[in-house]
């Protein structure tokens, strides 16, 4: 469970806020989506929460647990971050990416083990790319290094998961595959996961909670029949926009 | 499917077989030069020397003084000088997510080259090894404090902080070079050639021990290079504190490359050949790559050190022959890099 209270954040010397006054709490076992336009502040939050930056003001405990508190490796063992702009240099294979994720398990001068290796191609065989295992990270598509991502991520063993942007890059089809893997590992591996995302479609479809997010502040939150208005999608990305449907949303926007 | 354990059978072939070529290249080295030595003897002495079975009163022969004083010390050194530079190449390309980058680019070698360079013009009683040890270690801290904003050291700034600090450092030598006679110009001239002339045992005991401590915290830091040359956000992200990380193994890299530098003057492209021939043999992942490109890199000294002194009748400094090498493997490099880069 992620708990923020009152999380406010500067950059630098910036007089403006880039969070402003943030309260929101993810519950375990869920998918809680952040919505919100390009520079709302979404990936800033991510990664306040992920503890990547010193926020000002505000508390943020993650499963109870303070997390100024916790050294870098405590954080990886409790949260597991998925960036939004990967870039690899050097050509690894796809299981020594996802072997990466065991650091947090490791002492300074250990390599991995057979037990990580395996819980490596473990991981890869849950999102389903046991066979790409050893083939070369930077030759694959970008589904597939999305995938490989996740798996990096389910190797850590982490109860947190957050991803930034986990299907910008990819297809219609490899989006929906992308995003049923996150609910089928969520219900298997019980964890509490926090993506940000930019279809409301989408978020629509797979997340419990969503987080409407404007100007660094919480606009609107709560589950989809509170969040997926017309009314509030309208404030938020300021064009008009229309949600039909009960249950299942369809979300379009109007003028087009 | 079959599970890759972390051994495979081609592991367990290659570092036998790596081990097995420089203790062959050792012995073949031992026996080329101006003065030939053949190998039975080496053998007889060698054997006799080890299981103490010379006899007190024989006399060592101009051929064991060749030996033990001078071939020996020399190969030992170009080894280490060798694994030094070749090690810390393979660790600085990892950290700066670069592969082209060399073990120079943070102003180690310029640095190292004013020091000799104002020694054995002004200064000729601090050692040239000290000077060039000391100015060399100074130019990267001189780069390292010119790139940190903010109490961190962004990637960028810090190549371009050495390739300045390089440059400063350079017009230095060259300033120098313009105010000396004719005769400390033409040693200048020769240590910045880069050579194992100076080889001795003295100089091994004092830049050995320090290059073998180096060399094995950056094996033990192997599999981490992996993750620093993610960038600084996916390391923090994976659990560890990439500035840290990143400072100690610049520190360790500087430091036997600043060791190198001054006991054998610039030796270039090797520690920017060498990481690259073992890429393509063992792959990019560190684990494997580090090792192997250590191990490499001492062989491959060796057999440049062994062509500069047994090619001709004068010793050729050997960072004329790994420049020779360096420049048209660098354009095989470049060919080639389209496809192994590009993703």
């Amino acid at each position: 469970m992620i708990e923020v209270n009152q999380l406010s954040f500067y950059y630098n010397e910036s007089e403006v806020p880039s969070l402003d006054n943030v309260t929101m709490t993810v519950q375990k076992g869920t998918v809680t989506t952040i919505l919100g336009p390009n520079g709302s502040g979404k990936t800033t939050l991510l990664k306040c929460l992920a503890g990547f930056y010193k926020t000002q003001t505000g508390e943020i405990s993650i499963n109870g647990r303070n997390l100024t508190t916790l050294s870098s490796v405590q954080r990886s063992r409790l949260i597991s971050y998925m960036p939004q702009n990967h870039h690899t240099v050097f050509p690894y294979r796809v299981v020594d990416i996802v072997l990466m994720g065991r650091s947090c398990h490791l002492s300074l001068f250990a390599a991995p083990r057979k037990k990580d290796y395996d819980l490596a191609l473990d991981a890869l065989k849950t999102v389903g790319i046991g066979r790409l295992s050893q083939r070369i990270y930077t030759k694959l598509s970008g589904g597939e290094k999305q995938l490989v991502l996740i798996a990096r991520s389910l190797a850590q063993e982490s109860p947190v998961m957050f991803m930034d942007e986990p299907i910008s890059h990819l297809d219609y089809k490899n989006q929906i595959t992308v995003l049923r893997l996150i609910r089928t590992i969520l219900s298997e591996h019980k964890l509490t996961i926090l993506i940000t995302l930019h279809d409301p479609n989408m978020a629509a479809a797979f997340s419990d909670e969503i987080v409407l997010f404007k100007n660094g502040k919480i606009l609107r939150k709560g589950n989809i029949a509170e969040t997926i208005t017309s009314g509030t999608l309208t404030e938020l990305y300021e064009i008009k926009i229309t949600v039909s449907g009960e249950g299942k949303k369809m979300i379009q926007p109007l003028d087009v | 499917m079959q599970a890759k354990q972390p051994l495979t059978s081609r592991d367990m072939f290659i570092w036998p077989l790596m081990l097995m070529l420089l203790i062959a290249s050792f012995l073949v080295s031992l026996s080329i030069g101006a003065y030939h030595i053949p190998i039975t003897d080496i053998f007889t002495s060698l054997f006799q020397s080890i299981s103490g079975m010379r006899k007190g009163t024989a006399a060592i022969t101009t051929m064991e003084t060749a030996l033990y004083e001078i071939r020996i010390p020399r190969i030992i050194l170009a080894i280490a000088v060798g694994m030094s530079l070749a090690g810390s190449g393979v660790s600085l390309q990892a950290l700066f997510r670069n592969p082209l980058i060399d073990p120079f680019i943070l102003g180690v070698s310029a640095g190292a080259a004013l020091g000799a360079a104002l020694s054995l013009a002004f200064l000729p009683h601090i050692p040239v090894q000290i000077a060039s040890f000391v100015c060399g270690l100074s130019a990267v801290t001189l780069a390292l404090f010119l790139a940190r904003s903010r109490r961190e050291v962004p990637v960028l700034s810090l190549i371009l902080a050495g390739i300045v600090v390089s440059s400063l450092f350079s017009a230095g030598i060259a300033v120098i070079q313009l105010m000396v006679d004719p005769y400390r110009l033409g040693s200048i001239i020769f240590w910045l050639m880069g050579s194992l002339t100076n080889a001795s045992w003295k100089v091994i005991v004092s830049v050995v021990p320090l290059m073998v401590f180096g060399l094995v915290l950056l094996h033990l830091m192997r599999w981490r290079l992996n993750i620093l040359s993610m960038g600084e956000e996916e390391a923090r992200a994976l659990g560890m504190n990439a500035a840290c990380y990143r400072t100690i193994i610049i520190v360790i890299a500087s430091l036997l490359t600043a060791l190198s530098v001054s006991v054998c003057g610039i030796i270039g492209w090797v520690g920017l050949m060498v990481p690259h021939m073992a890429r393509l043999i063992v792959g990019s992942e560190h684990k494997r790559l580090v090792p192997f490109t250590i191990l490499s890199g001492g062989i491959f000294m060796l057999w440049v050190d062994t062509l500069a002194r047994g090619l001709t009748d004068f010793e050729i400094p050997v960072g004329i022959i790994t420049s020779l090498c360096g420049a048209p493997f660098f354009m095989f490099l470049l060919k080639r890099s389209r496809e192994i880069w590009e993703s």
